[in-house]
C-alpha cells in the first residue's frame, strides 16, 4: 500500500536539525514506495510548506518537533504522529515502518 | 493540563531567544573591538532624546552600534519568556510574559526569574481562558481581559513577592562563579564545554548556551568563551582525524568533513552531525573529551568573551585571545586524535535494523 505522507520539522535552533530530519524522513518514505512532503519549520520560517491539497490528500501527518510548531489546526481529522526530533532522527525507516503497521491495522 | 510538556516549552522560548542573543552579542563585540572598551562613554551630548546629537563620527557610530546591542541583549529574556509562553497558551500569553520578562531582566532575577515567570504566565492564561464568560465579554478576552489582568496581577505579584529572592539567588550564583580560582575554573569551563560537545546543537548544548549566556547577560564572560571554544572544536577536530587518518573515512565522510571544518570556525556545531549519528558510541566521547578540555583550558586561562557567537571573527575581541587559540587548537587535536584512533574503519552507511517504535496517533 503506498501512502501519502506529509509532515513537518521544527528543532530548537532551526538551522540544522530540521532541515536534516525533515530530509531523513522523506527520504525513508520514499524508498519505502510512499509520497512524502515534509514542511520545515526553521527560524528562517516555513518552508516547502503543506498545502490545503496536500493535507487534504494525505494518509498521515508526521510532526517532528522540540519546539511549539505552527499550523497544527490543519491537520483537524487526519492521523497525527508527533514524536520528538530525536526520534526520527535515529531512526526514520523505523517509523515508517511502525506507521504502515498501526495504520494497517485500523 | 495533562500534558506539561516542560522541555517543549523551554526549548520554544530558547529558540526565539537565539538570534537575539546573537545580535546583541556580535554587535557589542563590534562596538568594543573597534570602537574600545569604552565605547559606551563616547557618546553624543544629550539631546531631546540620548539620539538626538548624533553624529557621523568613528566613535559616535560604534556608541550607536553598541547601543542597538545593549537593547538587544537587555530584551533577551523577555523575548525568551514570551516564546515559552505562547508555547503553553498560544498568542494572548505573549504579551504579558514579554513584559513580565523584561522587568525580571531590569530586577536582576534574571534568566531564572524569567523562566519561571514565563511558565506562571502561560499557566495563569490557560486558566483565564477556561472563563465562562457572557458572550458580550468573549471578544475582549484575548486583547483585553487576559493581557492586562495577567500582566497587571503577575507583574506586580513578581514585583512584590519573587523579586526580592530571585535577585538574591541570581547574585549568589554570580557571587559564587566569581570566586571560583584556577581548579574550580577548569572546572566550570570543562563542564561547560563537555556539554557542548555532546549533543552538537542538541538540547544539552543549548542549555549550557544558555548557562554562559546568562552569566554573560549578568557580566561574568568566562563561561561565554568555554561555550564558543567548546563549540568549535568538534567540527574542527573531526577533519583533523580525517588528516590523521584518511584510510579509516569514506570519501563521503571527507568530504562531509571539509564542509564542517569551516562551519567550526564559524561556531556552527552542528556541521558534525552526520558523524555523531552514524557513530555515536565513539565519536560523542572524542568529541566531548576535547571541547571539555578546550573550555577547562580557556576559562582557567582567564580567556573572556563578550560576544556569545561569532567563531574566530569574535576572537580578536576577547580577552586573552591567544589563550581562546590555544585552547580551540588543543581542543581539535585532542577530538581528531581520539577519534582517528577510535574510529572504526569506514564502511559505507550501516544499514538501520527497523524496530518498532513506540508512537500514537
Amino acid at each position: 500500500m503506498s501512502l501519502k505522507i506529509v509532515g513537518i520539522t521544527a528543532c530548537t535552533a532551526g538551522i540544522a536539525h530540521t532541515y536534516i530530519v525533515a530530509e531523513k524522513i522523506a527520504t525513508a518514505a520514499q524508498e519505502a514506495g510512499h509520497q512524502c512532503k515534509m514542511e520545515t519549520q526553521g527560524t528562517i520560517g516555513r518552508q516547502n510548506e503543506l498545502t490545503a491539497q496536500d493535507i487534504a490528500e494525505c494518509d498521515v501527518v508526521i510532526v517532528a518537533h522540540d519546539i511549539k510548531v505552527g499550523g497544527m489546526e490543519r491537520f483537524a481529522g487526519k492521523p497525527v504522529v508527533d514524536i520528538p526530533i530525536s526520534t526520527a532522527m535515529k531512526s526514520p525507516k523505523s517509523l515508517i515502518a511502525t506507521i504502515e503497521k498501526k495504520l494497517n491495522k485500523k | 493540563m495533562k500534558n506539561l510538556n516542560f522541555k517543549k516549552h523551554m526549548m520554544t522560548g530558547i529558540s526565539y531567544m537565539i538570534p537575539m542573543i546573537v545580535v546583541g552579542g556580535i554587535l557589542g563585540a563590534m562596538a568594543k573591538g573597534l570602537g574600545g572598551w569604552e565605547v559606551g562613554n563616547f557618546g553624543p551630548a544629550a539631546g531631546a532624546t540620548p539620539y538626538s546629537n548624533l553624529a557621523l563620527t568613528w566613535a559616535h557610530f560604534w556608541w550607536g552600534v553598541n547601543k542597538l546591542s545593549s537593547h538587544a541583549m537587555s530584551f533577551g529574556v523577555a523575548v525568551m519568556a514570551a516564546g515559552v509562553a505562547y508555547s503553553i497558551a498560544e498568542r494572548p500569553g505573549i504579551v504579558p510574559a514579554f513584559v513580565i520578562g523584561f522587568v525580571c531582566n531590569e530586577s536582576k532575577g534574571g534568566f531564572l526569574a524569567g523562566l519561571l515567570m514565563a511558565f506562571v504566565v502561560g499557566a495563569f492564561v490557560n486558566w483565564m481562558k477556561t472563563w465562562k464568560l457572557p458572550k458580550w465579554m468573549v471578544g475582549l478576552m484575548p486583547v483585553m481581559i487576559i493581557p492586562v489582568i495577567t500582566t497587571f496581577v503577575l507583574g506586580m505579584g513578581y514585583l512584590y513577592i519573587l523579586q526580592g529572592p530571585m535577585a538574591a539567588l541570581m547574585t549568589m550564583i554570580q557571587n559564587w562563579m566569581m570566586s571560583l580560582n584556577g581548579g574550580s575554573k577548569f572546572v566550570i569551563g570543562a563542564v561547560i564545554g563537555a556539554c557542548m560537545g555532546f549533543d552538537m546543537g542538541g538540547p544539552l548544548n543549548k542549555t549550557a548556551s544558555m548557562a554562559a549566556n546568562a552569566l554573560g547577560a549578568d557580566g561574568i564572560n568566562g563561561p561565554m568563551s568555554a561555550k564558543i571554544i567548546g563549540g568549535m572544536t568538534p567540527p574542527i577536530g573531526v577533519w583533523v582525524s580525517t588528516l590523521i587518518a584518511p584510510t579509516k573515512f569514506t570519501e563521503t565522510e571527507k568530504e562531509t568533513a571539509k564542509t564542517a571544518m569551516p562551519m567550526g570556525l564559524c561556531f556552527i556545531t552542528e556541521g558534525v552531525l552526520p558523524f555523531a549519528a552514524a557513530d555515536p558510541a565513539r565519536f560523542v566521547p572524542a568529541s566531548m573529551l576535547g571541547s571539555g578540555i578546550a573550555g577547562g583550558l580557556a576559562v582557567a586561562m582567564g580567556v573572556e568573551s563578550v560576544a556569545g557567537h561569532g567563531g574566530v571573527f569574535v576572537f580578536p575581541m576577547m580577552v586573552n585571545p591567544l589563550w581562546a587559540v590555544i585552547a580551540l587548537v588543543v581542543g581539535s587535536v585532542v577530538t581528531g586524535v581520539v577519534y582517528a584512533f577510535i574510529k572504526k574503519p569506514g564502511e559505507e552507511v550501516v544499514e538501520e535494523e527497523i524496530v518498532d517504535l513506540d508512537i500514537d496517533f
